[in-house]
């Protein structure tokens, strides 16, 4: 039996082949990616959002925290690998 | 912009409706956690086949876009990873999927629903948490590369191959859209490979 990452980087390693065969094509297959991609999408946050709501009554008490979290994963992630790539990039090109 | 608005909106309305209908019909999460691995597989992907689309145009890109390219990958990762700690500490939440949340750098269709695998809350901070920063990014991209400089264009993480590339195009020109675009397919190969491997520390 696959575990759960065997199977995300086999679908990545998949995708990533089939992206390369339509990379050479006259792209008719892409409208067909983008359909599937938006379908998938909406179904696994939908899916997430079961989960959620069922397990809603023992989230509620962390409300605050995941405000807070959430919203520093927004700025501060970004924010920092911005000043970092900045200051790496100057560096690299002689502080030009 | 718009069709990145309509995106943004059809999927806070699919996880919201999830919430309420999960909510009152409350499923046993391991009802509904077999179709989300699928989805999950599907999404990934998907993801997989628009980097091998792409990859053409980024290995006609030339070597300095390759270079800086680079640089923002090593800069987002370094960042993610170092804010996702400084955040998981005084807030006590599990560290390494605090990281996680944060390397998801954008990526929210991703990183919400695989961290909610294991914690319903964490899950919820993944999803919200990088979906506001993809829209922090396409509202406030002129501004940080007014401030901060081209370096910015890490704060679109792995949505700058995609729904942030037309603002960062728009703002820095082609050639940092070229260098958003080779940080968004490193990103969007190495999150499904990192963020598993950190969920298990």
């Amino acid at each position: 039996m696959l575990s759960l990452e065997e199977i995300l980087y086999m679908s990545l390693a998949a995708g990533l082949l089939v992206g390369l065969a339509l990379s050479r094509g006259p792209g008719k297959g892409v409208r067909a990616v983008d359909l599937i991609s938006t379908a998938s999408i909406l179904a696994l946050v939908f899916s997430m959002g079961l989960v959620v709501g069922s397990e809603l009554t023992s989230i509620r008490g962390q409300a605050i925290t995941i405000v807070v979290a959430s919203v520093a994963i927004a700025v501060v992630p970004g924010l920092l690998g911005s000043l970092i790539a900045e200051a790496l990039v100057r560096r690299l090109e002689g502080g030009a | 912009m718009r069709e990145e608005l309509r995106a943004a909106l059809r999927t806070v309305l699919a996880f919201s409706l999830g919430i309420v209908i999960g909510a009152l019909a409350r499923p046993e999460p391991s009802a509904v956690l077999p179709y989300a691995y699928l989805f999950l597989y599907l999404v990934v992907g998907a993801a997989g086949v628009y980097v091998g689309l792409s990859w053409r145009k980024l290995l006609n890109a030339g070597r300095r876009i390759a270079v800086r390219g680079l640089a923002f990958t090593a800069s987002a990762i370094a960042g993610d990873i170092v804010a996702g700690l400084i955040i998981a500490v005084p807030l006590g939440l599990p560290l390494w999927l605090t990281v996680d949340a944060a390397l998801g750098s954008g990526w929210y269709s991703f990183t919400g629903p695989f961290l909610s695998l294991f914690s319903a809350a964490m899950g919820v901070i993944g999803f919200v948490g990088n979906q506001l920063r993809e829209d922090l990014t396409l509202a406030l991209f002129p501004l940080l590369k007014e401030v901060i400089g081209e370096g910015s264009v890490v704060m679109g993480g792995a949505t700058s191959m995609d729904t942030t590339l037309g603002v960062i195009t728009r703002y820095a020109g082609p050639e940092v859209g070229l260098e958003g675009m080779v940080q968004g397919v490193l990103l969007t190969l190495l999150i499904p490979v990192m963020l598993p491997a950190l969920a298990h520390l």
